[in-house]
């Protein structure tokens, strides 16, 4: 079955069975959106009253269509679903995803329906999806056979969610900050294909390197348990998990009994298959992002350095709170930093570079503080420096104006010309480097050239050093919990 | 949701139970006679530990039915008359050895809905659970698993040296931790597990007090 899951994912051809012209119909919605991604495949409207679609050729039924079918998207109301199922596998479709409601989610009337919908794809071995899904999305083939229409670059990272609007937060998320986007698949009630069978899949998906999981519950925990942590071992899988405060009723009679929360207990059956817990929607694009570009880190020492003394203290605090370590510095590090830094500089770690700050110096600091051995995770806090002076030096009365536009590019070079140090530096060192910048709050940051060239080569830039500090703790957490493991699970 | 019929055995019966799953006990004795409690004390050694126990007695220390830190036989026989003045229905008395660690933890089984048996391990003593200072793994664990329990508490320090004590001895812990993980899939009755307190000791860990519940698979 976990083969043919991949049908889902790259179909080479497509039915959209309940194909239709009135715009506010998923049967429209699915139709329109794989259109105008521009998907590579066939794409066959099936529709009974009609003879052609937008031009496109309808077909009666299934099985009307002269060519193979590798995913049938089934959007028709849920009391002609099993008719049309019959008709899918009469006609040897390889995969659905059902997006039509009205089954469990309805009432307990409808448990039943929904279990027969499992029953029929493991009868005719055939994948199915959903029902009450969003559809599945795949931006190595252009594909969006889903509610909402992305353009977003393809990047190794696949989402399987038991809502559908949580792919579209994390597809906006990903686009919104050039991380990208590869699968998204709303997996809905999870009738027959669930959430584990997808790990299963995305475990040997050449096109993942980091799996998103949202997840309300889960039918068979072992199962999720054992799959996630076959898959952990492997890729990192962030989860985010709703319904934590639905408490689930135990009559206990023992301690144990009484202090086992049900998202207690989920959250440790996470950690222990080594998935990452994210506590929201946007920590869970922070540390998506991270573990798709950056290197795991070798220990939890930290190097910082800041544009300021706040911020210094601030990531200070934050490090410390996430269970992370300021590095030692040697006696020769600090001689060069001496050497670099104003008399009056702090002397530790963070290195706050202080506001005033010599051109090429970030760069120079930054250098020596990755290559000390003592550091494994690279700090770099206010970057993007700077950017806020173009505008400034537009209101400025005092710059001549035959001055504005030579200043305006000193300041837009020196800022270009930090992150494409860091840049640098990361491929050199191969330690991962997080960085946080006030500029991030910026209204218009992503016109700050500097914040722009560096989060669109893999080096995300957090608005605040906690943010940071969770996301760096984080990965360390997941290449201790691999490093514990390795001796008996190395490949 | 459908509850479960269950039994909760006395704390001899536990400790069976357990010893039979390959659980260290300390020693003691389960006796019926002020005499047998005498001679037996004499073995065990001063000072000693004597609890009343029968069938459903629960929360044994808040009915007085608990002596700790008993320290010669005048003592002893104090505690024993007192124990079966109680009113409460005694089948017998359980002699320890008093254990003086202050240190306590505690270390259990449960059966989640979602995830079947589940292991627990934390910090014992009365304020369990109000300060909820535990972690759980799915069982059975290994010895990474149960290493990660302990260091993932927030009161990891008290398994260091601790006023006085010596660290605990945590190679001991843990391998009670994955025996206890075990027990549920060896017997398939149990439904929860209490080993509270847990009190470690120079070198050892002792298990105070246990309860295990039973599904009750009798006359219904």
């Amino acid at each position: 079955m976990k083969e043919k899951i991949r049908f889902l994912f790259y179909p080479e051809s497509i039915a959209i069975i309940g194909a239709s012209t009135n715009v506010a119909k998923w049967g429209f919605i699915i139709l329109d959106n794989i259109i105008a991604g521009g998907y590579k495949g066939r794409v066959y409207p099936v529709n009974p009253k009609v003879d052609s679609i937008f031009g496109l050729k309808s077909y009666k039924r299934v099985q009307d269509i002269p060519d193979e079918v590798h995913l049938a998207v089934i959007t028709i109301p849920r009391d002609g679903v099993f008719e049309v199922l019959k008709d899918c596998a009469e006609k040897g479709v390889k995969s659905i995803m059902v997006i039509s409601s009205g089954f469990s989610e309805a009432g307990r009337e409808f448990v039943e329906l929904e279990n027969k919908l499992a029953e029929f794809g493991r009868e005719k071995r055939i994948p199915v999806a959903g029902p009450n899904g969003q559809g599945v999305f795949n931006a190595f083939i252009n594909l969006s056979a889903t509610m909402a229409y992305f353009n977003v670059k393809p990047a190794k990272v696949s989402f399987v969610s038991q809502s559908g609007n949580m792919g579209n937060t994390m597809i906006q998320w990903a686009k919104k900050y050039g991380m990208g986007f590869g699968k998204f698949i709303s997996s809905g009630n999870e009738a027959m294909l669930k959430t584990e069978d997808y790990y299963e899949y995305f475990e040997n998906d050449p096109d993942t390197d980091v799996v998103l999981s949202y997840v309300e519950g889960v039918d068979d925990g072992r199962k999720f348990f054992e799959r996630l942590k076959s898959l952990a071992l492997k890729k990192p899988v962030i989860i985010l998990k709703g319904a934590k405060t639905a408490e689930g009723k135990r009559a206990a009679e023992s301690h144990t009994g009484a202090v086992a929360g049900s998202y207690d207990i989920f959250k440790s059956a996470v950690k222990q298959a080594g998935g990452i817990l994210a506590e929201n929607p946007e920590e869970m694009g922070d540390l998506a992002f991270a573990f798709l570009y950056q290197p795991l880190p070798k220990g939890k020492r930290v190097g910082a350095i800041s544009g300021g003394g706040g911020w210094a203290v601030l990531v200070a605090d934050a490090l410390a709170e996430e269970g992370l370590e300021l590095a030692k510095f040697s006696p020769s590090l600090m001689e060069e930093l001496n050497k670099l830094l104003p008399y009056y500089w702090s002397r530790n770690n963070p290195v706050d570079l202080v506001a005033e700050r010599k051109e090429g110096i970030y760069q120079k600091v930054a250098e020596l503080v990755i290559s000390e051995p003592t550091v494994d995770i690279f700090m770099a806090l206010g970057i993007g420096y700077g950017y806020s002076g173009v505008f400034k030096i537009d209101a400025s009365k005092l710059i001549e104006p035959e001055m504005k536009a030579q200043v305006k590019n000193y300041v837009r070079e020196r800022g270009i010309g930090e992150s494409l140090a860091l840049l640098e530096l990361k491929e050199k060192f191969k330690k991962p480097i997080i960085a946080a910048s006030d500029s991030m709050f910026a209204e218009d940051f992503y016109q700050n050239e500097s914040l722009k060239i560096l989060i669109e080569n893999g080096i995300f830039v957090y608005t605040t050093p906690q943010r940071a500090a969770r996301v760096a703790a984080k990965m360390y957490w997941y290449a201790e919990y691999l490093r514990r493991r390795k001796g008996k699970f190395e490949e | 949701m459908k509850s479960m019929k269950t039994i909760a055995l006395s704390e001899h019966k536990s400790k069976e139970l357990l010893k039979n799953s390959g659980i260290e006990i300390p020693e003691e004795y389960f006796v019926k006679t002020e005499e047998e409690c005498l001679k037996f004390a004499k073995k065990l050694g001063y000072p000693v530990v004597l609890k009343g126990t029968g069938e459903g007695i629960a929360h044994k220390t808040e009915k007085g039915l608990v002596k700790v830190k008993i320290m010669d036989e005048e003592g002893l026989k104090r505690a024993y008359r007192e124990i079966l003045s109680s009113g409460e229905k005694i089948e017998g008395m359980l002699l320890q050895k008093f254990i003086p660690g202050k240190r306590e933890f505690i270390a259990g089984i449960v059966r989640d809905q979602q995830f079947g048996p589940v292991i627990m391990f934390g910090l014992g003593g009365i304020f369990t659970e109000v300060l909820k200072d535990v972690s759980f793994r799915i069982a059975p664990i290994e010895k990474v698993d149960a290493e990660e329990m302990l260091s993932e508490l927030k009161s990891a320090k008290l398994i260091d040296a601790f006023r006085g004590e010596k660290p605990v001895n945590k190679e001991k812990l843990i391998s009670l931790l994955v025996k206890l993980s075990e027990v549920p899939f060896k017997d398939e009755r149990v439904v929860e597990i209490d080993l509270n307190p847990i009190i470690p000791w120079e070198d050892e860990i002792y298990i105070v007090d246990a309860l295990v519940v039973l599904k009750d698979e009798g006359k219904n």
